[in-house]
């Protein structure tokens, strides 16, 4: 069983909600925010393996080719460039698609691996903790995510936590996700991406419902939207300033009684909706 | 000897567009016959690498000369590689930008400017 978090817009509790949620039921965890992994902080884990990871790009064999320029014509990404002399490569738009070597008839095209970053595995208390970690200045983070997802064993149970923002990162996070706990806030702008990160999951066919975060009396902001669209609230974590001590500690929400029952109550909804499968 | 300018419309009288990677489309003047030919550019729109996509759309058209308010670094590398000779803009229009080259007015581009610049 897979449940993502999600949120459209950063910062919104993604990684507070999931870790805690993953620590109060022994669930397997994995970072899918490869960008910024930030689960490590609140689960300290113990890491006892790290990956390589990286993408296949072509290198030209200048002997062979004949600037036929199929490899040019078919890649989807600009990464080639034919200047009439020699075909350039351009690794950092290249995605590792292959296409270019496939279309190559000359063989004049190998594929080498270039490291893009690394997955760190290991374990915390007696639960899998993975995460991906893309290397800086380095544009292309979805290879990454792909190596994190490889370790993910669905016969178990396992906590994802996707990274911000409805691009290629986050739909290569939600495949073959069985439920999607969208976090959101009570803001015009966490509103604004709520409905982003709603069309998505609507679109992959993916239960979801929604958590509200640093719940305050701008709540309305985000219900009538939810009440509009028919869409399932599971629950709310109240605007705090206990919680935010807890947080810039590193410590888990659950260290602390009052959350430690709101989050129990908050697990166990988002579990009931799992078993059912509802769809909304 | 044809002349790639950007241009903000595919008119004669149109004003240069300064992006090189993203400009709205592509003017093409041939100093032979001394008319201005149009082109659309697909690599404008795309979320990476429009720069070297650009520099491709220039060596297909088979032009000689670049004008442009800055190449890229990727565009730069590709332009390097070719005969193409590149120029900085100066002037408003696609006209004033061709007669200051014509006159051997324009500054020739050497170093890349910076990334991502036309975004």
């Amino acid at each position: 069983m897979n449940i993502v978090f999600l949120s459209g817009k950063g910062g919104t509790g993604k990684t507070t909600v999931s870790t805690n949620i993953a620590y109060l039921n022994g669930f397997n965890y994995f970072d899918c925010d490869v960008e910024e992994p930030n689960g490590h902080i609140f689960l300290k884990p113990v890491i006892n393996e790290t990956i390589d990871s990286g993408v296949l790009n072509p290198v030209i064999n200048e002997d062979k080719c004949t600037l036929c320029n199929a490899c040019v014509r078919n890649c989807q990404f600009g990464a080639l460039v034919n200047t009439g002399k020699k075909i350039m490569v351009f690794n950092e738009l290249c995605h590792g698609c292959g296409t270019c070597s496939l279309s190559c008839k000359y063989d004049a095209i190998t594929e080498v691996k270039r490291t893009l970053g690394k997955v760190e595995v290991g374990t915390y208390e007696k639960a899998k903790f993975v995460r991906g970690i893309l290397n800086v200045k380095e544009p292309l983070a979805v290879p990454v995510i792909k190596d994190v997802k490889k370790l993910i064993n669905k016969e178990e149970n396992n906590i994802i936590d996707s990274p911000p923002g409805t691009s290629c990162t986050v739909v290569e996070t939600l495949e073959d996700m069985d439920f999607a706990v969208l976090v959101t806030e009570p803001t015009r702008f966490g509103l604004s991406d709520l409905k982003m990160a709603v069309y998505v999951v609507r679109e992959m066919k993916i239960p979801f419902g929604i958590v509200i975060n640093r719940s305050s009396q701008d709540d309305h902001i985000i219900t009538d939207y939810l009440k509009s669209e028919n869409i399932d609230l599971i629950g709310k974590i109240p605007y705090s300033m206990k919680a935010a001590r807890l947080y810039s500690e590193g410590k888990m929400m659950i260290e602390d009684e009052e959350f430690y029952e709101r989050f129990k109550k908050l697990s166990e909804d988002i579990i009931k909706r799992v078993d059912n499968n509802e769809r909304f | 000897m044809k002349i790639l300018l950007g241009s903000k419309t595919k008119t004669v009288g149109a004003d240069v567009d300064n992006r090189f990677g993203r400009a709205e489309y592509y003017a093409i003047y041939d100093t032979d016959l001394k008319e201005y030919t149009f082109a659309d550019n697909s690599a404008k729109d795309g979320a990476h690498g429009a720069g070297p996509k650009a520099a491709q759309i220039a060596i297909d058209l088979g032009v000689d000369v670049v004008i442009t308010g800055n190449l890229g670094p990727r565009a730069l590398a590709v332009i390097e590689n070719t005969d193409i000779k590149s120029y900085r803009i100066s002037g408003k229009t696609l006209e004033e930008n061709v007669e200051n080259y014509l006159n051997d007015k324009l500054e020739p581009i050497n170093g890349a400017g910076p990334s991502h610049a036309g975004n």
